[in-house]
């Protein structure tokens, strides 16, 4: 059920690190141009380092890296074993990019660079989708570099005041941003210092300007997780795209629920007046079923897998251990052909599978379980007996519902 | 027909339609397990419990409100089966599970109605 929490993978390789960037800064590039409004605030001289080609950037990321100051990083916390190396380490970890921000410093000073991207549009947007990732990256840090860079000392004074500045805009700017694509893992360490040591534990990436205590890390975790299902909500329930506003919001989605239990509860009694065929007889029934989770004496209504497959997604395993503990494990396939032309108007009800599968892949397996439920007033007696749950694929249970039901309206 | 016997018999053509949906859905789903239950001591019982013993669930609920949830929350709780015991986060996922498996049974219904009418 963890689909949205996106891959809470520990981060302990390289080459993870690499493909986060990768991710990054492929976000880098649509947020610089998203970024066009921004005025520059850089001198001159910067934006002629802007224009200097790869390769360029790559000498100049080198050499102050040694310069950053972690006292920058006031809200990011980046922890991970293979980022804290040293600088030596870089060339033999990450062998795909010649270059790799093993500083976070240099990180949020190519956040920061991003807004100064802005205004030269063109050699950074050309740049960009030419190199790599990485290397977009490091196009985008060595103007950063370039002001530590105790070479250029005629512009030393100017871009150092110009750089706080600029850390300050930039640092609102970057709280705007979202590191979508980050994977979130736990921090357990707060502090913000580099070091050289490999922890145990599993990290997350804090946004800049942001806390990073583990308490407000963890209320962040499961607020996201909170809005990520408010919004697959507000797309189950119709009319809600527009509001916005939690309560209002949970205010449709419980009048959706009541509406729709109305609307059931309704259709049930009608359908029970049109065909009052099957005494209700609900009461022994519910009782017996309970034990006759064991009993094979019924109809093995199983169908072979003639459902289509396409819809198969991580759940099902998942769903599949639920299963487990509902009864003994004996698939039953019977009788294949003879329900075969039972399933043909259930085929038709695909459409709408297809449909709610759009919706959210968490709950595209409810669609295709509840889509058999064609006669449900009607059948309960039927499938109440004949139904077994036994620790077989939903897929197949489901099967089992359909022909049941069509049995029902056979006789 | 009275009107008792009446109110029995939409009663049992209520708990036939949620049951036949629950089944469908089985055991996967925290409201489902939470409704199957339900079902289940109610036919063992014979009668609706009335809801008064769930004392050990509004614990866990009380502790919420007073922290500040919203009294959406709390009626979210009383429409899904099983609402009581569950977080907010979970609850807002047992929430979308249970509109959906709603929605595909009125659809279904509504369907088989018409085809019926014919």
């Amino acid at each position: 059920m963890e689909l949205m929490e996106g891959n809470d993978v520990g981060f302990a390789t390289c080459g993870d690190k690499n493909e986060e960037i990768g991710i990054e800064s492929l976000q880098f590039g649509e947020e610089i141009q998203s970024l066009m409004s921004v005025p520059p605030e850089t001198g001159s001289s910067f934006t002629a380092l802007l224009e200097l080609p790869a390769n360029q950037a790559v000498v100049l990321l080198h050499s102050p890296e040694s310069h950053e100051a972690p006292a920058e990083l006031s809200g990011e916390v980046w922890r991970n074993g293979s980022i804290d190396h040293p600088k030596p380490y870089q060339p033999q970890s990450f062998a795909c990019t010649p270059t790799f921000p093993s500083n976070t410093a240099l990180l949020e000073r190519a956040s920061r660079l991003s807004v100064f991207a802005a205004t030269e549009n063109s050699p950074e947007t050309t740049s960009i989708p030419s190199n790599s990732s990485a290397t977009s990256h490091k196009v985008k840090q060595e103007p950063i570099e370039s002001y530590s860079n105790p070479d250029s000392s005629p512009i030393l004074s100017d871009p150092t005041v110009l750089n706080k500045n600029q850390k300050s805009t930039k640092r609102k700017e970057r709280e705007k941003k979202v590191k979508g694509a980050t994977k979130k893992i736990k921090n357990a360490v707060n502090d913000t210092s580099e070091d050289g040591e490999k922890l145990p534990y599993v990290h997350v990436r804090a946004r800049r300007g942001q806390a990073t205590d583990s308490h407000s890390l963890a209320e962040r975790a499961r607020r996201e997780k909170i809005n990520a299902r408010m919004k697959l909500l507000q797309e189950l329930v119709p009319g809600c795209n527009k509001i916005s506003g939690t309560a209002l919001v949970l205010d449709e989605i419980i009048y959706h629920v009541q509406s729709l239990q109305r609307q059931v509860e309704l259709l049930s009694m009608r359908l029970a007046a049109v065909n009052p065929r099957i005494d209700f007889n609900l009461d022994g029934l519910l009782a017996a079923e309970s034990g006759s989770l064991m009993d094979g004496n019924f109809p093995g209504m199983f169908m072979p897998p003639i459902w289509p497959e396409g819809c198969v997604n991580g759940n099902r395993q998942h769903y599949q251990q639920l299963w487990q503990f509902d009864g003994h494990h004996q698939p039953v396939w019977g009788r294949g052909e003879d329900n075969l032309n039972f399933i043909t108007p259930a085929n038709s009800l695909l459409s709408y599978d297809s449909s709610a599968n759009n919706s959210g892949k968490l709950y595209s397996n409810i669609t295709r379980v509840i889509v058999h439920l064609p006669c449900f007033s009607m059948s309960t007696e039927i499938i109440s007996t004949s139904r077994k749950s036994v620790g077989l694929d939903y897929k197949f249970r489901e099967h089992s519902d359909i022909v049941n039901c069509y049995q029902v309206s056979k006789h | 027909m009275s009107s008792k016997d009446s109110h029995r018999r939409s009663q049992k053509i209520t708990i036939a339609a949620y049951s036949s949906m629950v089944r469908a859905v089985g055991t996967r789903r925290a409201w489902s397990r939470a409704l199957l239950f339900k079902l289940r001591s109610q036919a063992r019982r014979g009668y609706v419990v009335k809801r008064r013993c769930f004392s050990v669930k509004k614990r866990r609920v009380t502790k919420k409100a007073s922290s500040g949830e919203l009294k959406q929350a709390e009626k979210l709780r009383s429409l899904v089966p099983g609402g009581e015991a569950m977080e907010f986060c979970e609850l807002l996922e047992e929430t979308a599970d249970y509109i959906k498996c709603l929605a595909t049974q009125v659809i279904r219904a509504y369907g088989k109605h018409q085809k019926g009418s014919r």
